[in-house]
């Protein structure tokens, strides 16, 4: 981002400022839940399989 | 949507903090940490919220106990060294020497209606200075681009403190 618009950024109320914080921690949360489904739909069984396929490469 | 409430309970934070100082468990206090450094600059990403409070019990518990239960009979919950409220957590720091003077000198704001004091960012940076971590020295650099800094204030805080800036 350029530093003129940072700039702007830091000269809103503090109010809205808040706001958008608020807004970012629902980004980060969205996020990082939107990784773990994939990462539990690409290895629906990862607990248990593996470490057995990692194992013994010749198994998958 | 400028009528959807903020995801951050600041407003309930202050008040509380407010009535810290009413039922006279705290003497006085100010909003440090990330938060006081946005009130500066750009808003970031912060997960919690840090009340710098001077104590009213000058022992070495400095009244943390009764502050937490107080809390605790308004419907805050305790998670490890978190107080939250709203599922929001908030530090609750007391004060001593740099901190301390940040908190007499911080600034008076109105947020949401609700009257409060928030460290001013000659403090802020010394205090990260102190601190030291990483994102503490990423906090001074933005305040120094994005803040007004009253140059002959930092350098006193600084130097009564034997504090030193990281060199950019």
């Amino acid at each position: 981002m350029k530093p003129e618009m940072r700039q702007k950024l830091a000269q809103l109320p503090f109010e809205e400022k808040i706001r958008k914080v608020g807004e970012l921690i629902r980004l980060s949360r969205a996020v990082k839940a939107q990784r773990v489904r994939e990462d539990a739909s690409n290895y629906p069984q990862s607990g248990r399989s593996l470490p057995a396929a990692e194992s013994n490469p010749k198994s998958s | 949507m400028p009528d959807e409430p903020s995801a951050i309970p600041l407003a309930d934070v202050l008040r509380a903090a407010n009535e810290l100082v009413s039922a006279d468990l705290i003497e006085d206090y100010a909003l440090g940490g990330a938060l006081a450094a946005i009130y500066y600059v750009e808003p970031f990403t912060t997960y919690d919220a840090d009340i710098i409070f001077v104590a009213t019990d000058k022992t070495l518990s400095a009244g943390i106990p009764a502050i937490y239960s107080h809390l605790q009979s308004k419907g805050w919950r305790v998670e490890r060294e978190h107080l939250l409220i709203k599922d929001f957590p908030v530090q609750f720091l007391a004060a001593s020497g740099l901190t301390e003077e940040a908190v007499r000198n911080a600034k008076p704001i109105e947020y949401e209606g609700v009257s409060a004091k928030v460290c001013r960012p000659e403090y802020i940076i010394a205090i990260a200075a102190s601190v030291g971590r990483h994102k503490d020295l990423a906090r001074i650099e933005q305040l120094l681009k994005q803040a007004k800094i009253d140059k002959a204030v930092l350098d006193d805080i600084l130097r009564r403190y034997k504090l030193k800036l990281p060199k950019s």
